[in-house]
């Protein structure tokens, strides 16, 4: 394996860095010749790229941006609603009575032991459409696109979608929400009691006990799973796309499909994902380097 | 046993199980308002919990513990008006990491008390000052000693302005030579009026500081007693036992 020194931070490379590298070379080698020979594959990058990026007919937004800004809505969006209710349920299921912990554990069950692709078509086909009426989502929804806001159209949108993005973010954080519930159920139950006791004993009213005394810490100690749990949320988002939701991975494989670029078109919408995934993960990176710079006994 | 000072603490045939081992046995206790009680006793005789029955951190099974003439039941948790008013401090100080010394004196004054963020800080100076460590403020608890580390708990707990003031065996876990410094602070605390109940092993401490000293064993109290009766002339057996034990070493010295 490759050496960092620990001191430094150098990168001293080794042999085994070389026969790694040569060993990628080959590989990526054989897939050209494999596609270029095997299955005849012409690649057209410049084609694919101007079909990617071009404007509508009435210069609109070319459809594969719209594809990466419905993902990045829905990412967003999702991770906030999931981060609420995987808070709420995650406390629930480690401070509630019986009932309230019973019923946050079978959620957390439920959703972690089905499919994910499972839940989202019987979320979608089931669940959705008798939901929405019920809440008046759809008359909302339904009012004319001019009335929308130019921040309203920024945070969530074309209003034309809306309700598309509403069911998409809830499914997303539905799911979500159950890992990070037992994420934060974990960090709850590594503070020690005797920052409970000490809270207590110093009359601390209990709900500043949580703010200020038990969740920063807690937060401290789970935010490299949470980081984990919030860039499978980016990633597994592309499962909406089954719903006809119109995200990524919706407008990549209708270009593809429309196009015939197949591998261009994927390796465009991978390269996207793998973009913002790494730099959320730098992101959250830096974040987390913040919160615990006073933790001294976790670096 | 108090004497003249009316009780602000008793336990009135108080008794408390863990599953089916008994803690507690029938305990009766009175504390005096501004009395200074240290209790000892060896390892599982149901010191600590005792004491964390008072601020209810633990609860008791039957009997009735009076705290400020408040009854409390069995299962009863602390009263509000109670809350805040019992300080405590613990064996492993319980500080809050991710807050600076400062931070950690003045949040229960600003949450429980209201007061605003100037005026909590202020006092939380005034007691830093008071345990000689008014310069630590702006660190945080981890890069503090020991016995620093205490004495931060010993003043957080006095931000709260308590009538009584429960140690939980405080030098156990500082090293020999951080003991003194805390034990000092505590002596300190003694002419405050403060009521104060403290477990503790530090035999000389007890003698030098309590108004009286406590004596437990399996879940009961044996023997209760001013210092200089409890340890020149202890009537109970088990009493004695104890003390051969503990002062073995220094007897001999």
């Amino acid at each position: 394996m490759s050496t960092v020194n620990q001191w430094t931070g150098r990168f001293r490379p080794t042999r085994l860095d070389g026969i790694l590298l040569v060993g990628l070379v080959a590989a990526a080698g054989w897939m050209w010749y494999r596609s270029a020979v095997g299955v005849a594959y012409r690649w057209d990058w410049p084609q694919a790229l101007s079909t990617v990026f071009a404007a509508g007919d009435a210069g609109e937004t070319p459809f594969f941006l719209t594809g990466i800004y419905a993902t990045l809505r829905l990412s967003l969006w999702g991770a906030v609603l999931a981060s609420i209710l995987g808070v709420l349920i995650g406390v629930g299921r480690y401070a509630g009575g019986r009932t309230l912990r019973m019923f946050c554990g079978t959620y957390i069950q439920i959703l972690r032991n089905i499919p994910p692709l499972v839940f989202i078509f019987i979320f979608y086909f089931f669940i959705s459409s008798q939901l929405m009426p019920l809440l008046g989502l759809d008359a909302l929804f339904n009012r004319p696109a001019e009335e929308a806001s130019g921040w309203q159209r920024f945070l969530f949108g074309p209003p034309a979608l809306w309700e598309n993005l509403v069911s998409g973010v809830l499914c997303i954080s539905f799911i979500s929400a159950a890992y990070i519930a037992e994420v934060v159920r974990a960090g709850l139950a590594a503070i020690p009691r005797g920052q409970w006791e000490a809270g207590e004993s110093l009359g601390i009213p209990v709900l500043d006990r949580y703010r200020f005394v038990i969740f920063p810490q807690a937060l401290a100690r789970i935010a490299p799973p949470l980081t984990g749990q919030y860039i499978s949320l980016v990633k597994d988002s592309s499962i909406v796309s089954l719903i006809s939701v119109q995200e990524l991975t919706f407008v990549g494989s209708e270009i593809a499909n429309s196009s015939g670029l197949l591998f261009e078109v994927w390796l465009l919408v991978a390269f996207v994902y793998f973009l913002l995934c790494l730099s959320l993960s730098i992101l959250l990176r830096q974040v987390e380097r913040r919160m615990t710079r006073h933790f001294h006994q976790f670096a | 046993m108090s004497g003249d000072t009316p009780s602000i603490i008793a336990f009135e045939d108080v008794s408390k199980w863990f599953g089916t081992f008994q803690v507690l046995r029938d305990v009766d206790l009175s504390i005096g308002e501004g009395e200074c009680v240290v209790i000892c006793g060896p390892s599982g005789s149901g010191k600590s919990t005792l004491i964390r029955c008072i601020n209810r951190l633990e609860t008791h099974d039957r009997g009735v513990v009076r705290v400020h003439g408040v009854p409390l039941g069995p299962g009863e948790r602390l009263p509000r008006e109670l809350r805040g008013k019992i300080g405590m401090v613990f064996q492993s100080f319980n500080l809050f990491p991710h807050m600076t010394v400062l931070r950690n004196l003045a949040l229960a004054p600003m949450r429980n008390l209201r007061m605003d963020k100037e005026k909590a800080e202020e006092t939380a100076l005034t007691y830093l000052e008071r345990v000689h460590i008014g310069d630590q403020a702006e660190k945080y608890p981890d890069q503090l000693s020991g016995g620093q580390q205490q004495r931060v708990a010993i003043a957080r707990a006095l931000c709260m302005q308590p009538d009584i003031l429960l140690f939980d065996e405080p030098t156990s876990s500082l090293d020999p030579e951080m003991i003194r410094e805390v034990l000092d602070v505590i002596f300190e605390l003694t002419d405050s009026g403060i009521t104060m109940v403290c477990v503790t092993h530090e035999m000389g401490f007890a003698r030098k500081v309590s108004d009286r000293v406590v004596f437990m064993d399996h879940g009961e109290i044996v023997e209760s007693a001013a210092p200089d009766a409890f340890f020149d002339a202890p009537r109970e057996e088990r009493t004695r036992a104890f003390l051969n034990q503990i002062l073995h070493y220094e007897a001999t010295a």
